[in-house]
């Protein structure tokens, strides 16, 4: 079907085209109907009697352009259209932020993340999970080339999972607020972002089917009937101490060897791969606390003082949001002994704004923290995250 | 620190009331961690300078509500894995959250830190007097081992007599992991 602009010169024409949209057999229909000569009238004309009408209007001296050659190509393109924004609309819009999701879920609002910002965020795959489950990373990047990095990850221990859903929320956020927050632009116009938010994929379906519970990674253990390794005692750093255990069934048994678990290797490889990370920020729950290196020592990092000032002011930031009272510190000092850890990896090699969040609660819901404060908690965290993120920016090494 | 007896804290302490966040008592506190007897709990003597909500009211009506019940009370997952608690089942939860602070105290050392991680499953039992009676399987969360430790523990409650845990046994972790 095609539409005809047909512009009448007199009156005469303008009784002619009106006699031809009565023509019943024609099917043809108006839909800019004709009214004074100089005026253009729009016809719709099927296929079948796109011949006829030409005809009749060349004989007649009346003037007219082809507007629109294929209709239904038209039809079809605002279908898919359509069809597009509702998935979208559907997603990114209307995607519970306020809820806890499958890991099914997550993985397909990724997607829908990507679809939306397509010139911002990509999705990357850094490895598999014991259990052969992708280990997806988003990546924020305006550009440039192997540009000076920050890695975030959340839901290394499973049943963490007010941090899983803190991730998504601030993900979304990076994105929306791009071009638009003035911190978040300064720091994509000059670095990239990685952001692992399920970082333990096999714990966390496991905490979804068996036991909310779970900690640890689900690798199974040789000669024991334990399952898993806790993969923040898994890293090259002071691997083995005290601050770790060597037995299997317990829920910080360091595994075999440092980066025996996929899930660790991968990150390792990445970061170690990408040469360009600045900052290592790895999110946990509960306490609320900021901390930093280190975990499997006592003596102080040779940066403490500036790590310390951060930690500060971002916490005094997260509570001006709502109150919510953190406390900060070296690991060793503020939680307890712990060695293997993500962040003291990071920092021995190279990383260094390497932190830790504990998020909330301290211990009346702890783990499982009502849905109810997922929003709450990633928006007086944000705050947070962006004084880390610009102190990385402002501060080049 | 007293020598060949242990160590000795001096605790300031804000209590708040979790349902009314506004309503906070000052506490102070001495808990000595005996040195020869590592079994033994903690000795903790308190003073509240103030005065404790009054909860005669809603005490009463959960009482009531309980006592009138046609069958034995019976739940599980306490908060559930989204961290909801049914508003029914709200009194259950904080009585666990009180007889479990008992059985915490009685095992914490210097070098625990426990918390209440879920009540797996609760159950009344019946009883011919005025107590009410529950029969909880609770989860603990130790912090410094990141373990999560099944407790077993026979709670008592009465309006006028308090709580009361008359029972409690630490259960074996499940060799299902």
């Amino acid at each position: 079907d095609q539409v005809l602009r047909i512009t009448a010169s007199n009156e005469e024409q303008v009784t002619l085209l009106k006699m031809l949209g009565e023509k019943t057999e024609l099917q043809v229909d108006f839909w800019r109907d004709p009214t004074i000569p100089g005026h253009p009238a729009d016809l719709r004309v099927p296929f079948s009697s796109l011949q006829a009408v030409k005809i009749f209007l060349e004989s007649n001296g009346i003037s007219y352009n082809i507007m629109i050659e294929d209709v239904q190509e038209l039809l079809d393109e605002e279908k898919k259209t359509m069809m597009k924004s509702r998935r979208l609309e559907r997603s990114t819009s209307t995607f519970d932020f306020a809820s806890y999701h499958t890991i099914d879920e997550i993985y397909d609002w990724m997607d829908t993340l990507v679809d939306g910002h397509p010139s911002l965020v990509s999705k990357i795959q850094i490895g598999q999970s014991y259990e052969n489950r992708p280990l997806y990373v988003l990546k924020f990047s305006t550009g440039g080339s192997n540009r000076p990095a920050i890695w975030l990850d959340t839901g290394i221990h499973s049943r963490e999972w007010i941090t899983q859903a803190t991730g998504i929320w601030t993900a979304n956020k990076i994105a929306k607020e791009y071009g638009h927050d003035p911190s978040i632009t300064a720091i994509l116009d000059s670095m990239d972002i990685f952001f692992e938010i399920v970082t333990n994929p096999d714990g966390f379906a496991f905490t979804h089917s068996s036991n909310r519970l779970w900690r640890k990674t689900r690798s199974i253990n040789t000669g024991s009937s334990c399952v898993g390794v806790d993969p923040n005692r898994n890293w090259d750093a002071g691997f083995g101490g005290s601050g770790s255990s060597s037995n299997p069934c317990s829920e910080t048994y360091r595994g075999p060897y440092a980066h025996s678990e996929r899930e660790v290797k991968a990150i390792v490889d990445f970061i170690r791969g990408h040469g360009n990370v600045k900052s290592v920020i790895s999110i946990h729950s509960y306490s609320q606390m900021l901390l930093y290196p280190y975990g499997y020592k006592t003596a102080p990092a040779p940066d403490h003082q500036e790590l310390n000032e951060l930690a500060k002011k971002a916490v005094s930031d997260l509570a001006a949001v709502y109150g919510t009272k953190y406390t900060y510190g070296s690991i060793v000092d503020t939680i307890y002994l712990a060695d293997g850890t993500t962040v003291d990896w990071a920092y021995e090699n190279g990383v260094k704004y390497s932190f830790t969040f504990e998020l909330r609660d301290t211990g009346r819901y702890g783990f499982l923290l009502p849905s109810s404060q997922i929003i709450p908690t990633a928006t007086e965290t944000w705050p947070a995250l962006l004084d880390i993120m610009v102190h990385v920016l402002e501060h080049p090494y | 620190d007293i020598d060949d007896v242990g160590r000795k804290y001096h605790l300031e302490l804000v209590l708040e009331n979790t349902l009314e966040k506004d309503s906070t008592v000052n506490c102070t506190a001495e808990v000595l961690y005996h040195l020869s007897n590592k079994n033994l709990a903690p000795d903790v003597h308190f003073t509240i300078d103030g005065e404790l909500k009054n909860t005669d009211e809603a005490d009463k009506i959960f009482y009531n509500r309980v006592k009138s019940l046609k069958k034995e009370l019976v739940a599980e997952n306490i908060p559930d894995s989204h961290g909801h608690v049914s508003p029914e089942m709200e009194p259950i939860h904080l009585l666990a959250w009180a007889a479990s602070g008992y059985v915490i105290w009685q095992n914490s050392t210097e070098n625990t830190n426990f918390h209440l991680a879920q009540i797996k499953h609760v159950k009344q039992v019946k009883r011919s007097d005025e107590y009410l009676e529950f029969d909880y399987m609770i989860l603990l969360h130790e912090m410094v081992s990141q373990e999560i430790i099944p407790w077993q523990m026979t709670v008592l409650w009465h309006p006028q007599h308090g709580v009361q845990v008359t029972q409690d046994s630490r259960q074996p972790k499940h060799a299902q992991e």
